[in-house]
């Protein structure tokens, strides 16, 4: 063990009343956050929940919920992520030039460096692990067993683990917030700034912990997953007819279950330096720095296709339904999918093209680099032919995935400018390379919020308010393109990243252009949040039936809106690649089953949420340096694990007579919602039918 | 999903269980490995002592599927097995691209006066 700085006491560890920091911003989102926690608590005493809470989502197996409650996490994270870069926006628009004026005890600004380098990197770090990388695991646990015709996941047990893991890692970044510092050496871990001698504090503890925990949770759902789509198809669901989500899900997760431990490793030996006094990444003493980046960006770049190939298979859902048109190039789409896996694993250097490797290294990387454009295109004109000659209707999900198209396209040839190297030695470390991975992964964002609308009825049984959403998509759109346009120029401008004050009074204008377009996001945060509560509140208008967008194309349509915790009464028998298109073609799509069979679940449990809450306690005994506590817990979590190896009562049968009642009310429920005659639910007679592809 | 309808000890996966092949796989393991740190503590005495380094690794990763995971082409298998296959190709691309990099890169920064 390595000693630290500073005071160590074996019941407290480092944690002293000293942790508390005195910044008037803290204490303000710690008010925010404590009120905000009292209105909750106060809700569920008041409003008598607390056994509904208990029994129907904290102890839940349910791959739907499970879903949804990773889907918040992520939002919450995705909010607290928003505000850090409203902070960085302000700080740098503030602090322009010499004469610029200072305030609560920075130089300029109002922010001092060390306070907003950690607001950099906790921005960086929640943005891609915990609100992009949640969201998604959300949306693939709702869809994908759905879209399969699967009751729930191959393993429900271990998917509540997952979420609750991830659920600890976001904790930990929180309570960094309020309890010690978080790192400040970037959201990648710069080498040798994360090393004990310059990062002495509990930042980089925090960061390490939380993504470390965090993605064992990850790994868990990645190969649950697999597991899913190669074991719980339906009948007839041949792979030539898996829906293209469903194939983006499994390119995505066979990347996940081989980068992720690649991070855990790294972090692993960064671990060792840091409580051990190992020398894997120091500079000198046998160790080399650039092992880190090495090992970090061979997880880090397939993780940037972990998150945006399903953004693609989100898109090419979306677009479909609302062009009334199979996909174009259905069998290209899946190629591109594994195609752009598949290269992943070869182009991790254009991270660190300028660190110094030769040409002929650099050229390779490069053209490998390139090469990820082809299957990218292939899948833009896939998506461009879908819309071509189509019965195009602009809901939100589909103005989602168009600017997600858009998106790609900015984002994906400043990526080819990127891919040369020479190239890399002007821009590189300049915010023209922000602006580059931003607009890549705002294809990410606008394809999560297009597929939170599209299958949100799907779920709850009522849909977004469409209005509110247009609102929501353009506020937000004219936030990008204010916020990223001018920071891709500034890049130009020869703007470095992570500067908390800017020496070029040049710069002035881009970032006040800036400034407003987060403005603009502010307001697009308002729109989103008026949107679920208006629709929320105005539920019973906007309720829908099994195909909530009337032009639906997958299995998932079929099911009931919102799908009853079994999914489907009578397994289907998949007969196309656009099943529900097809049942339509042969007036199958209404038809209820005539025979029901008992359906055995899996029972709620609920050991994943004490796992995770004794993973909490390792984590925060970790970062601390509180043993007692890391090793009760590690010893708890063993024994959790092993005690629940002998419960044998992990099944129950739902009774074929139970499901028959069930079915007749939501059938019943349905006939009632189209008589309303609101918000089209079912099929639109009107519209003429189409032939399955 | 879990349908615990079968005794979870019938499993296929659960039969290949062979205490005498884990206790062979560990000892065999913690032997390589202990060959292994001799080697590094004490390299320059002995001949390419990063071939033997190497190939003590590939005979523990060896023993190890061969005893603790027991991979084979029987139909309980063959899943990890092909698993495992197809995994080699990016265990050579992130080894190999990584020691071609780091090679290039020692030959052109000061990175390996460092080292010492």
């Amino acid at each position: 063990m390595v000693n630290v700085q500073g005071p160590w006491s074996p019941i407290f560890g480092r944690l002293s009343l000293g942790a508390i920091p005195d910044n008037p911003i803290i204490a303000g989102a710690f008010i925010f956050s404590v009120v905000l926690g009292i209105l909750v608590l106060a809700y569920l005493t008041y409003a008598d929940r607390w056994g509904y809470l208990w029994r129907e989502w904290l102890t839940t197996v349910d791959h739907k919920k499970i879903g949804v409650m990773y889907i918040i996490i992520g939002l919450v994270m995705l909010f607290r992520g928003f505000i850090d870069a409203l902070m960085m926006r302000t700080q740098q628009v503030l602090a322009d030039g010499a004469h610029s004026p200072g305030f609560l005890g920075a130089a300029h600004g109002y922010l001092v460096p060390y306070h907003f380098d950690q607001i950099y990197s906790a921005h960086g770090t929640i943005m891609i692990l915990f609100a992009a990388t949640p969201i998604l695991v959300g949306l693939m646990n709702v869809v994908v067993p759905l879209q399969i015709g699967a009751r729930d996941m191959a393993f429900p047990y271990l998917n509540a683990l997952g979420l609750w893991l991830t659920a600890v890692g976001a904790a930990l970044i929180m309570l960094s917030l309020f309890l010690g510092d978080f790192s400040h050496a970037g959201w990648v871990g710069l080498t040798p700034l994360t090393e004990l001698a310059y990062s002495p504090g509990v930042g980089t503890d925090y960061w390490m912990w939380a993504i470390q925990i965090s993605s064992v949770g990850t790994t868990l759902g990645a190969a649950n997953l697999i597991a899913t789509i190669i074991k719980m198809r339906a009948p007839g669901m041949t792979w030539g007819r898996l829906p293209i989500f469903t194939w983006t899900a499994l390119s995505t997760n066979i990347i996940a279950l081989t980068s992720f431990p690649l991070l855990g490793v790294a972090l692993g030996l960064l671990g060792l330096d840091r409580y051990f006094g190992t020398h894997f990444f120091t500079a000198g003493m046998g160790g080399n720095l650039m092992l880190y980046s090495d090992l970090f960006w061979m997880w880090g770049h397939p993780e940037v296709y972990f998150v945006i190939l399903p953004a693609f298979g989100m898109m090419s859902e979306i677009i479909p339904t609302f062009s009334e048109k199979p996909l174009f190039g259905y069998v290209t789409m899946v190629a591109a999918s594994f195609a752009i896996a598949g290269v992943s694993w070869s182009v991790w250097l254009h991270h660190f093209f300028t660190m110094g490797a030769g040409p002929r290294v650099n050229t390779f990387f490069s053209i490998a680099t390139m090469v990820v454009g082809i299957p990218t295109g292939v899948k833009v004109f896939n998506w461009a032919f879908t819309i071509y000659r189509g019965r195009s209707r602009f809901e939100t999900p589909m103005m989602w995935a168009i600017g997600a198209l858009f998106m790609l396209l900015v984002g994906g040839l400043t990526g080819m400018m990127l891919a040369m190297p020479p190239v890399n030695y002007s821009v590189h470390n300049s915010v023209f390379v922000v602006a580059h991975f931003h607009t890549m992964l705002m294809v990410v964002v606008y394809g999560i919020l297009g597929a939170v609308t599209y299958w949100f009825p799907k779920v709850f049984g009522f849909r977004l308010n469409e209005p509110l959403g247009k609102r929501f998509f353009w506020t937000f759109t004219i936030g990008t393109i204010m916020v990223f346009i001018p920071m891709y120029t500034s890049g130009f401008m020869g703007m470095t990243r992570r500067l908390d004050y800017l020496t070029n009074p040049a710069l002035f204008p881009f970032e006040v252009a800036e400034e407003l377009g987060i403005g603009f996001y502010l307001v697009s945060v308002y729109y989103f949040v008026r949107q679920l509560y208006v629709s929320l509140r105005d539920r019973n208008a906007n309720r829908v039936g099994a195909d909530a967008w009337g032009s639906a194309r997958t299995l998932e349509w079929l099911a009931p809106s919102p799908v009853p915790f079994y999914n489907f009464a009578v397994t289907p028998r998949v007969h196309a690649r656009d099943e529900l298109v097809w049942r339509r073609g042969q007036g199958l799509d209404g038809v209820a089953p005539t025979h029901y069979e008992d359906i055995p679940m899996p029972r709620n449990t609920s050991v994943p949420l004490v796992i995770g809450a004794f993973a909490l306690g390792l984590g925060f005994g970790l970062v601390w340096r509180i043993w007692w506590l890391t090793d009760a817990s590690f010893i708890a979590i063993i024994l959790t694990v092993i005690a629940r190896s002998f419960v044998r009562d992990t099944d129950y049968v739902v009774k074929a007579g139970e499901v028959e009642r069930i079915e007749k009310n939501l059938r019943q429920r349905a006939a009632e919602v189209a008589r309303a005659g609101a918000a089209a639910g079912g099929i639109d007679v009107l519209r003429p039918r189409e032939s399955s592809p | 999903m879990a349908q615990d309808t079968h005794d979870p000890l019938q499993h296929p996966e659960v039969r290949l269980v062979n205490g005498r092949a884990y206790v062979a796989a560990f000892v065999v393991a913690t032997a390589l490995m202990t060959a292994a740190l001799a080697v590094a503590m004490h390299g320059g005495e002995i001949p390419h002592p990063m071939l033997v380094l190497s190939g003590a690794a590939a005979l523990a990763v060896a023993v190890q599927i061969m005893f603790l995971l027991q991979l084979d082409f029987s139909s309980t298998q063959i899943w990890t097995t092909v698993s495992f296959v197809l995994a080699v190709p990016l265990f050579v691309i992130a080894v190999g691209l990584s020691m071609w990099m780091f090679h290039s890169l020692d030959a052109r920064t000061m990175l390996m006066s460092l080292m010492h």
